[in-house]
């Protein structure tokens, strides 16, 4: 999506209404990144209830392949990983890499990407569990994530969304059954990152939700020229929009 | 028929009906074991050769005084190992042999030597003695099942380092390996494995239907059953 198309109908729609005093740097451009950080807060929110389509975060979605440590843990966010992402979408045990290489034996918990390798697909893909589901199910036969004994292939794995288990800043998913020796590849949306220039700077989203963005951009600007319009206003018609928008 | 095939097929099924259904592989594998075993022990009963499995070189064992079972000190026996699991059924131990004198001189498979006959109660042994062609000997001897344990009568004397064991076996969740193993019983049994586990896990996955909390003060409640009011003699024998 190109912001400065947004950008320019913006200037459209307040030029009908007779305001034609707009800096691109004090208004147009925070608009834009507010009317996009909140877009994807509601990506985020219809994600997690499995109402959107994936395609929707297309431009954002990333799959890094990362090597566990002993204790069955990928860091995916920190100075080490160079990674920060804002939803893992999912998460993939054992398969290939491309070019194809052996799991190294890793022992430090910390780095663990490993950077110049694809997921060649064929891995495993591991159950969402909360924090509370995982000790339940850690010692369920029959749940995602028991860390026991099962007959070989049906053995599904499960992780704990990122959470920080070290004193430094670095955020691990943990995996279990254990994962130690096999690759891991995390599928993940990065965090939106504000725009500083029109045009040259792109804003990650797919075109469907173009209106979506230039409706939410409108009503920030119109905020501070007291129209009325509230800052912040999730509501009924506004989903509706949004899912109008990607379906 | 492969566990995996089957297993895949419970699971695929049920999300026709419920998409949201988290069924794990190892969850349908148990509900196809149990549906196996109990289809294993039926036919098992009608064609006898079919589920019948043989064992060699079962070691025996020589109770000892801190033995925390019946056995006595010097009494011979054979620990039935665990994920053997031998059906609950009187003929299941369908035979127990050891070698004699295995010379192996006319290459005779141990089970043509001494075939231990089988004594189902413990008052049937003393008996056995008042009859001197039934007496328990070396060359005629007993095995009584207790629990997991075979008690071995009349070689007490005698050197007995293995026995030879023919039993119908069923399975277990922890003796399969992978689910890439055949499954062992006949692919014409499909359908019935199939039957048996849908009538399992349809009542297992009802119940929580039935018990939706839909969070509402005052809601009526549906789909459970009523209570009999056992004070109410309309409803009991006595009233009608």
């Amino acid at each position: 999506m190109d912001s400065q198309s947004i950008a320019d109908a913006l200037l459209s729609r307040l030029a009908a209404e007779g305001t034609d005093h707009y800096d691109t740097t004090l208004n147009l451009i925070p608009a834009i990144n507010q009317a996009c950080q909140y877009t994807l807060a509601m990506i985020r929110l219809g994600y997690g209830q499995n109402k959107f389509p994936e395609e929707a975060l297309a431009k954002m979605s990333f799959a890094k392949v990362f090597i566990p440590s002993t204790l069955s843990r990928v860091n995916v966010y920190g100075p080490a990983s160079g990674i920060a992402p804002e939803i893992v979408t999912a998460v993939h045990v054992g398969g290939s890499v491309y070019p194809s290489i052996q799991v190294p034996a890793l022992a430090n918990p910390v780095v663990s990407q490993a950077t110049g390798y694809k997921y060649a697909g064929d891995g495993d893909p591991a159950k969402r569990m909360t924090l509370e589901e995982s000790g339940i199910a850690r010692t369920n036969t029959f749940a995602a994530g028991f860390n026991g004994t099962v007959p070989g292939g049906a053995v599904r794995y499960g992780y704990v969304p990122p959470t920080n288990y070290s004193t430094g800043t670095e955020r691990e998913i943990q995996i279990s059954p254990s994962a130690y020796g096999k690759w891991v590849t995390v599928f993940y949306v990065n965090g939106y990152t504000p725009i500083t220039t029109l045009g040259t700077n792109d804003i990650p989203f797919m075109d469907s939700l173009y209106s979506f963005v230039l409706e939410k951009a409108n009503e920030y600007i119109n905020y501070p020229m007291e129209d009325g319009i509230p800052e912040i206003q999730v509501n009924l018609s506004e989903m509706n929009l949004l899912l109008r928008s990607l379906l | 028929m492969t566990y995996k095939e089957l297993t895949d097929l419970v699971i695929a099924d049920y999300q026709q009906i419920n998409d949201d259904a988290d069924i794990t592989p190892a969850h349908a594998l148990y509900w196809c074991i149990v549906a196996i075993n109990d289809l294993r022990y039926k036919r098992g009963l009608m064609v006898p050769g079919m589920y019948r499995k043989q064992y060699v070189n079962v070691p025996v064992q020589n109770g000892t005084v801190t033995d925390p079972t019946v056995l006595q000190q010097g009494r011979k026996y054979v620990q039935l190992p665990s994920g053997f699991l031998v059906f609950d059924a009187p003929d299941a131990i369908e035979m127990v042999t050891y070698g004699l004198e295995m010379t192996g001189a006319d290459n005779k498979p141990v089970f043509q030597t001494v075939t231990f006959s089988e004594v189902r109660t413990p008052n049937s042994v003393r008996r056995l003695g008042f009859n001197k062609h039934e007496e328990p000997s070396p060359s005629s001897p007993y095995f009584m099942r207790v629990g997991d344990q075979l008690m071995l009568i009349g070689v007490e004397k005698v050197k007995v380092r293995t026995v030879e064991m023919f039993v119908k076996e069923a399975i277990s969740f922890s003796g399969i390996t992978s689910l890439d193993e055949e499954v062992p019983l006949s692919n014409d049994l499909c359908l019935e494995v199939m039957r048996k586990v849908s009538a399992m896990s349809r009542f297992m996955l009802a119940i929580p239907k039935d018990l939706v909390n839909d969070g509402r003060y005052g809601a009526p409640q549906v789909n459970l059953p009523e209570s009999v009011d056992q004070g109410n003699p309309t409803n009991s024998e006595a009233g009608q």
